[in-house]
């Protein structure tokens, strides 16, 4: 059975599901700058005597069991699960990136190398390489962002590898090499500029799954270090409490799934526009 | 009663509303018990849809309308179990690609016994002898083909022909073959040209081929239905119809096959223009505008007309016909 | 076939090896003396050399490395700093614990997985795939630990069905030993199963577009029955691939779990070495993990050959007839 003759729509905006996905980030992205400047409370200032209170109006989202302002953790740990994701993907993108290109740009033992390296960085888990680093230069949210961005460093070569690839047996690639410009060239004029759309797809997906890696490193006590708060070690503070108030262990893990939810949302979105490879032409019968 | 009976067949893309795209837009033709039938045209103007909708096996998003009966059974209504029960066991497909045709991770030997299993309620073990004969039959002797052997063990031609055994191996009474050469070489076209014959003749089986080579058409069917835009333009004896075609588009079809030893790539005379797609076609007859001889009468639809010699066109201004008592050359 | 596989088994030789390599080198220049450790800053300068010698660490690096791997593959390992048993002793109590619960949530996951994303494909469109992709979506954005914690809420605390933590042991029966393992097994199978069920849907659209399926369709066979005899094998083969790939992720989660749950298992004890900084237990764990990783996508390459006989044989192409 052939597709059906209808043409794969090309959706002209994200669709609703795109939206929701892109609506979420950028609220995430402007809690997390809100609470550099403002939160309804100092979020580390403890009130031992305002301890674990439910729902009020000074406190709509309670306190905890140092009487601190759920609300204000929960913006101030937006911030620190945003800023450790995005700089550990760049990192990861930015190391990547060029592995990848010049990989398919070179191809022989230069690309068995980088494949070769790739393969290693998978056999470890992005846990087991923070359990590693952690090891080596305790815990830390730094610490995190490099055993974050090692694990996207592979992931970022190999499907800018498999993209580039696809682009370097286009006839204008054929073209610019005959025309006698080096391969460094045309990796950044040509091949950079016609993968961006799979890069940024890619990067989205990567920024949801280093929230979650982030938390789980945080959780686990090796990331974010007090008095840093972050959605993760408040899950990790929320356990010995899980049943005193439930609602400390319910609200920061809420706001990870939702904002997972979303950039998964916004990076499927993104793909259906963005990724040429889904742009293929149909053969009919 | 005829065994194939199609009557103003539609394949529409399903969806709401009047603006419902046909793909086989009003098609009718006849195939009686052992007969054998060409159907030819461009790419794009149906033929496999009509193939597929006979078949019940309408690719999703699409759907027959119309009347569609074989030996007199209703196949456009017909309940999805009792299709299956007629699949493969009163009527079979041969499909155009050998290459990907055939599930890559099953052996030859079990895709054919499938059929013979459920439909002749064979067991197992009975199944698998009459998979091995059937795959004989078609020219894969086990003695070098054993049944174990994967699809990629075979080539195009070998592929073709368990292809063949599948739609045989049950002994259909009508046969549908979609561009069974197409996807091969020269000299693998004519063996498989000739096994579909030899077949067809000691089944007595009816043919439905489907081509867009009217040399393969001239080959295995004494009968021929040219196809434009969804519907049959011409009819009639393959013979007569090709030595005096009547329709615009048979006459430029027949310019289209290449003749002696051209020129590698040298331009066939072909028509100018594409099948318009169905949601470009325009109203009238769909032919007009890639048509020398249109004026504006071509603005309404030409019914398919017979004439008294067994030939039939749909056509405003049809070619005339030859002497009648002039030879009838091939 | 055989040169498919020798090929792969080299390959993972010198991953493993480059690993271990990696590994030592890590820990080798990670300030912190073990003697030291071990014996307090109050030591004595001389005691401190002692043990430094009766440990080997005046001994040049590459003799412990080799040595070090040389006990690896004969599976003499060290002692464990902290508990002074051989790290083997150490492991295996917790490899029944660990393991079991790996394997539990891999069979929970690929159970729930692929027939609910073989429904959704075949019912592509309809409500059925809606929900099921909506779940899978919700299923990806989990984590594995929160939803750890809401079970304990709800099953532990809630219901009072289930232990929230802690692992009565195999000598206590099958029965309470399961008891304890069945919500971590949950939490750690369903994030997996949400992936998993989405690349089986994708894998069963592409097969069902496959000529193959309509030749198995004109032979008679239902909807569902080609699916089930021509499509499933075929759509198993990218499964597989993803479930390899997955399976770092659920050893991984097993480190995580194990905190939440608190079980007595293999990535506790790396968190817990890690905090003593019990580096012969680190190195060793972390090298066995990769160890699995690797092994499993081993496995994984030896079933596309089961699944697949394109790669049994050598040569592809055909006789000519």
């Amino acid at each position: 059975m052939r597709e059906p003759p209808e043409r794969r729509d090309r959706r002209r905006g994200l669709g609703p599901a795109g939206w929701f996905g892109a609506a979420v980030a950028l609220a995430v992205l402007a809690t997390a700058a809100l609470s550099l400047v403002w939160t309804p409370h100092d979020p580390s200032v403890m009130a031992v005597a305002e301890k674990l209170r439910g729902p009020s109006a000074t406190h709509p989202l309670g306190t905890d069991h140092f009487g601190r302002d759920t609300l204000s953790q929960l913006m101030a740990g937006a911030r620190v699960s945003i800023a450790v994701s995005l700089i550990a993907v760049g990192l990861g993108a930015g190391l990547g990136v060029p592995l990848g290109l010049l990989a398919a740009a070179r191809r022989g033992w230069v690309d068995e190398a980088v494949m070769r390296f790739n393969d290693l960085a998978f056999a470890f888990p992005v846990l087991l390489t923070a359990v590693l680093i952690t090891a080596l230069l305790g815990p830390g949210a730094v610490n995190a962002i490099l055993a974050i961005a090692l694990f996207n460093i592979p992931v970022f070569a190999r499907v800018t590898r498999g993209a580039a690839l696809g682009i370097w047996t286009r006839p204008f690639i054929q073209a610019a090499r005959l025309a006698g410009r080096g391969r460094v060239r045309i990796s950044l004029d040509h091949v950079l500029p016609n993968i961006g759309g799979t890069l940024i797809v890619q990067g989205t997906i990567q920024v949801a799954l280093a929230i979650l890696a982030e938390a789980g490193l945080s959780y686990l006590g090796l990331g974010s270090q007090p008095p840093d708060i972050s959605w993760g070690r408040m899950l990790n503070e929320s356990q010995t409490f899980l049943f005193l108030a439930p609602r400390l262990a319910l609200l920061p893990g809420l706001a990870i799934v939702v904002t997972v939810l979303g950039l998964n949302l916004l990076g499927d979105a993104l793909r259906d526009r963005l990724d040429p490879r889904l742009g293929r032409p149909r053969e009919d019968a | 009663m005829a065994l194939l009976d199609i009557t103003d067949l539609r394949v529409e893309i399903a969806g709401p509303g009047a603006a419902r795209l046909a793909l086989v837009d009003g098609l009718s033709l006849t195939l009686e018990r052992g007969q054998s039938l060409g159907l030819v045209g461009e790419s794009g103007c149906g033929k496999s849809m009509t193939a597929l909708a006979a078949m019940g096996l309408l690719p999703p998003g699409l759907r027959a309308r119309g009347r569609l009966t074989l030996d007199g059974e209703d196949l456009v209504t017909a309940s999805e179990p009792r299709l299956c029960g007629l699949r493969g066991r009163r009527l079979a497909m041969i499909f155009q690609e050998p290459m990907t045709a055939l599930n890559p991770v099953r052996t030859i030997g079990s895709q054919v016994a499938e059929g013979p299993r459920r439909h002749l309620g064979l067991t197992r073990r009975q199944a698998r002898a009459h998979a091995r004969a059937v795959l004989d039959r078609v020219g894969l002797d086990p003695g070098r083909f054993p049944p174990g052997l994967y699809p990629h063990q075979l080539s195009g031609g070998q592929r073709q022909r368990v292809v063949i055994a599948i739609a045989v191996a049950c002994g259909p009474e009508l046969l549908i073959a979609d561009e069974p050469t197409t996807a091969l070489d020269v000299a693998t076209q004519a063996l498989i040209l000739d096994l579909i014959n030899d077949l067809v003749a000691e089944r007595t089986m009816a043919l439905l081929m489907i081509s867009h080579d009217l040399g393969v058409i001239a080959e295995t069917a004494p009968r021929l239905a040219v196809m434009y835009a969804g519907r049959v333009v011409e009819s009639g004896p393959t013979a007569r119809v090709l030595a005096a075609p009547r329709h615009p588009y048979t006459r430029g079809l027949m310019g289209a096959i290449p003749r002696g030893r051209g020129a590698p790539g040298a331009p066939l005379a072909a028509i100018p223009g594409v099948v318009p797609a169905p949601d470009r076609r325009p109203s009238g007859c769909a032919f007009a505008d890639r048509c020398p001889r249109a004026d504006a009468a071509c603005a309404t639809t030409p019914a398919l007309r017979p004439d008294t010699s067994d030939q039939a066109v749909a056509c405003h201004h049809p070619h005339e016909r030859p002497d009648p008592t002039g030879s009838v050359a091939p | 076939m055989a040169w498919f596989l020798a090929r792969r088994a080299m390959a993972l030789a010198i991953t493993l090896l480059a690993a271990s390599l990696v590994v030592f080198c890590v820990l080798e220049v990670l300030p912190g003396d073990p003697a030291l450790l071990i014996l307090g800053t109050g030591a004595r300068e001389d005691t401190l050399a002692a043990l430094r010698a009766s440990m080997g660490l005046d001994r040049p690096a590459w003799e412990r490395y080799l040595d070090w791997v040389g006990g690896l593959m004969t599976g003499h390992l060290a002692n464990s700093l902290t508990y002074d048993v051989p790290v083997l002793a150490l492991l295996a109590p917790r490899l029944a614990v660990s393991g079991p619960l790996a394997l539990m949530a891999l069979t929970l996951a690929v159970a729930l997985a692929v027939p609910l994303g073989v429904l959704a494909a075949a019912r592509r469109g309809r409500a059925t795939d809606t929900a099921v992709m909506g779940l899978s979506q919700l299923g990806v954005a989990v984590p594995n630990f929160w939803l750890g914690l809401l079970l304990v809420l709800v099953f532990a605390v809630g219901l009072r069905w289930l232990p929230a933590g802690g692992f009565p042991g195999w000598e206590a029966g099958a029965g309470p030993a399961l008891a304890a393992l069945a919500l971590p097994t949950v939490a750690l199978a369903l994030p997996q199963a949400a992936i998993l069920a989405r690349v089986t849907r994708s894998a069963v659209l592409e097969v069902l577009g496959e000529d193959y399926m309509r030749t198995a369709r004109a032979k008679g066979l239902s909807h569902a029955e080609a699916l089930w005899r021509h499509g499933l094998r075929n759509a198993l083969i990218p499964v597989v691939t993803i479930m390899g790939l997955q399976f770092s992720f659920l050893l991984a989660g097993t480190i995580i779990i194990e905190t939440v749950f608190t079980l007595p298992g293999v990535g506790r004890l790396i968190v817990q070495a890690i905090g003593q900084r019990d580096l012969v237990v680190v190195r060793d764990l972390v090298v066995l993990l990769a160890a699995t990783v690797g092994v499993v996508n081993f496995l994984v390459d030896l079933s596309y050959a089961v699944l697949d006989p394109r790669l049994r044989q050598g040569g592809a192409g055909g006789r000519d007839a």
